[in-house]
C-alpha cells in the first residue's frame, strides 16, 4: 500500500504515488530553474507540463489508475534530463552558470529553514551542513539571539536549489539505534562501522560522544522519501542518478555483513529496542523540561507585567503618600506604556520561539519579523528614555533616598504596590 | 571528434531548420512536431523542442493559436508567419548549397 497525491499538471488531473511525486517535483524544479536561466519564458514550462500530462495519460487506464515511480522515470527519460538540454543549448547558458558560481554572497536560505534560514544560509556560504551551524548557534545562548536577529534583518533571503546539496539525515532504515552513525557515514563517506566504533569508544571517555549523538538525533530529520535518501548521499536528482541509486541500494541489501561486523553490532542490536525506548523517553523529558522552563519564564514575565501595571496605573493621591506620588510623577506615562508593550511582545515572541523549537515547524516569517522589529524598536525607545528619567529623579532627590534604603516597596492585596517609608 | 559528438553538433545546427520545415507544411501542435522529429531521429529527448519553439516565436518566425481538441485539454497549434517563410527559404537555399558542396567533397575523395 502506498499513499497517493492528486496533481493538476497541464490542465489534467492525475493520481500519483508519493515517492513518484517527489521525483517529478524535483525534476520539474530543476527544469524550471534551467529554462528560467536560458530564456525567461513561463510558457516553455507550461508547454513542457502539457506534454508530460500527455505522456502520463498514455500510462493510466481503468486497470492502472495511478502514476508510479517507474512511469515518472520513463517520462523523464522521454522528456530528457538537464544534461540533454545542455548539449543543445550550451552556447547560451555557460556564461550564466559561471556568473552564478562566482557570486558567492551570504543569503538567508528560504528553502531550508526553521525560523528564518540564517543558519542554513551561513552553512550554504561555507559549504557545510546546516546542522553544524544550528548546533553551534544552539550552544552559544544568549549571544546567538542577537546575532541571529542582526543577520535576519541584514541579509536578503534566497531560494537555493536543494537538489545540489548534501544534507545530513538520519538513516534509520540502515541504522542500528537511531540511524545517526549511518547517516553520518553517508554524509562523510566513511564506513558506518568506524563511526560506530568512535561513538562507542567515546562512551568510556566521559561520554562526549553520547551527548553529540543525542544532539545530532535531536537536530536531524529521518530520511524518508527517495529524494531525501538521495540528498543524504549527495546525489543530484536526475534520471541516471535515480537509477544508479536504486541499483546501489538493492546491491547493498544483498551484500552480507562480515563476521567481525556482526559480532561488533550484536550487543547493540540486542540493546537497540531498549535504547530506542529509553531515548524516546529522554527526548520527551527534554522537551517537557524545555517547555517547563519556557512556561516558567513566560509566567515570570507575566507576573512582572501585572506588578508593573499596578504601579503605573494605580491611582494614588498625594495625601496618601507624597513621596511615592512624586516618584510616580517622575515616571512619565509614555515610559510605562513602552515598558508594558515591550513585556507583552517579549511574552508573545518567547511563546512563538518555544513552539518552533518544540515542533520543528517553519515560521510565518513576516509576522514574526514584524514582532521582532517592534520588540527592538521598543527596546530602543526604553533605552533612550531611561537616562532622562533617571536624571529627572536625581534632581527630585528621589533616587538617593531610594538607594540609601529609606524606602522600600511592599505588596498589599488591596492597594497593590505601596511605597513604605522605613523608620 | 567522436562520431557521437559529430551527430550532436549536426542535429543541433539543423534542429531549428527542421522544426520550421515541419511547421511550414501545415498547422501542427507540439506533440506532432515531436513525433515527426523523433521518427526522423533528429531529436532524442522531447524536452529540447520547447525552448526552441519559444525562441522561434520571439523572433516572429512562427505564431500560435489555442484550439479545442476532441480529447483532453485545448492544444496550442503553431503556424509559420510570412516572415518565417522568408527566413525558411533562405535556410533552404543555404542548406542546398552546403549539401551539394559536401556531396561534392565526398565524391572527389572516392
Amino acid at each position: 500500500m502506498k499513499k497517493t497525491l492528486t496533481i493538476n499538471i497541464g490542465h489534467s488531473i492525475f493520481n500519483i504515488e508519493e515517492d513518484a511525486y517527489d521525483i517529478l517535483n524535483r525534476y520539474l524544479d530543476s527544469i524550471k530553474n534551467y529554462f528560467n536561466k536560458i530564456d525567461n519564458d513561463l510558457e516553455i514550462i507550461k508547454d513542457f507540463e502539457l506534454r508530460i500530462a500527455e505522456n502520463f495519460s498514455s500510462k493510466v487506464s481503468s486497470s492502472k489508475q495511478c502514476i508510479d515511480l517507474s512511469d515518472v522515470k520513463e517520462v523523464i527519460e522521454i522528456m530528457g534530463s538537464l544534461d540533454d538540454f545542455k548539449e543543445i543549448y550550451n552556447d547560451t547558458d555557460t556564461e550564466n552558470v559561471k556568473e552564478e558560481k562566482k557570486s558567492n554572497k551570504l543569503f538567508r536560505d528560504s528553502s531550508n529553514r526553521i525560523i528564518a534560514g540564517v543558519c542554513s544560509g551561513i552553512a550554504e556560504y561555507f559549504k557545510i551542513d546546516p546542522i553544524i551551524v544550528r548546533v553551534l548557534f544552539f550552544i552559544a545562548v544568549p549571544l546567538n539571539l542577537i546575532v541571529y536577529i542582526i543577520f535576519w534583518i541584514g541579509i536578503p533571503s534566497k531560494d537555493f536549489n536543494p537538489d545540489l546539496r548534501k544534507i545530513l539525515y538520519r538513516d534509520k532504515e540502515n541504522g542500528v539505534i537511531g540511524g545517526v552513525s549511518k547517516g553520518l557515514s553517508n554524509y562523510l563517506k566513511i564506513d558506518a562501522n568506524i563511526i560506530r566504533i568512535v561513538f562507542v569508544v567515546s562512551l568510556f571517555f566521559g561520554g562526549a560522544g553520547l551527548l553529540f549523538y543525542l544532539l545530532l538525533w535531536l537536530f536531524t530529520k529521518e530520511a524518508k522519501t527517495i529524494g531525501q535518501k538521495m540528498n543524504m548521499s549527495g546525489f543530484n536528482v536526475n534520471l541516471s542518478n535515480i537509477e544508479d541509486f536504486i541499483k546501489k541500494k538493492t546491491k547493498n541489501l544483498n551484500s552480507p555483513e562480515n563476521t567481525l561486523t556482526k559480532v561488533f553490532l550484536f550487543p547493540f542490536r540486542l540493546l537497540a529496542p531498549l535504547i530506542n525506548a529509553f531515548l524516546k523517553i529522554g527526548v520527551f523529558v527534554f522537551k517537557t523540561i524545555f517547555f517547563m522552563f519556557s512556561s516558567i519564564f513566560i509566567v515570570f514575565i507575566s507576573v512582572l507585567l501585572i506588578v508593573f501595571s499596578t504601579i503605573s496605573f494605580k491611582d494614588i493621591s498625594s495625601e496618601q503618600d507624597s513621596e511615592f506620588y512624586e516618584l510616580l510623577n517622575a515616571l512619565p506615562d509614555y515610559f510605562a506604556t513602552f515598558s508594558v508593550v515591550f513585556l507583552l511582545l517579549t511574552i508573545v515572541i518567547s511563546v512563538i520561539i518555544s513552539f518552533y523549537v518544540l515542533f520543528k515547524k517553519k515560521s510565518n516569517s513576516y509576522f514574526f519579523m514584524v514582532l521582532i522589529f517592534l520588540w527592538i524598536a521598543f527596546l530602543i525607545l526604553i533605552m533612550i528614555s531611561l537616562p532622562n528619567i533617571i536624571l529627572n529623579m536625581q534632581e527630585l532627590y528621589l533616587l538617593p533616598n531610594w538607594i540609601d534604603g529609606n524606602y522600600s516597596f511592599i505588596w498589599k492585596w488591596d492597594d497593590g504596590i505601596m511605597l513604605n517609608k522605613n523608620n | 571528434m567522436s562520431t557521437e559528438n559529430f551527430k550532436i553538433q549536426i542535429r543541433k545546427g539543423l534542429l531549428e531548420f527542421c522544426v520550421l520545415q515541419i511547421i511550414s507544411k501545415k498547422e501542427v501542435y507540439a506533440s506532432e512536431i515531436i513525433e515527426e522529429l523523433k521518427n526522423s531521429k533528429i531529436i532524442v529527448v522531447e524536452g529540447t523542442v520547447y525552448p526552441l519553439l519559444s525562441r522561434l516565436k520571439k523572433s516572429d518566425y512562427i505564431t500560435h493559436e489555442w484550439k479545442e481538441s476532441t480529447q483532453g485539454p485545448p492544444r496550442k497549434y503553431y503556424s509559420i508567419s510570412a516572415y518565417g517563410l522568408e527566413h525558411l527559404k533562405e535556410l533552404i537555399v543555404s542548406w542546398n548549397d552546403i549539401n551539394s558542396s559536401v556531396k561534392e567533397l565526398i565524391k572527389t575523395k572516392k
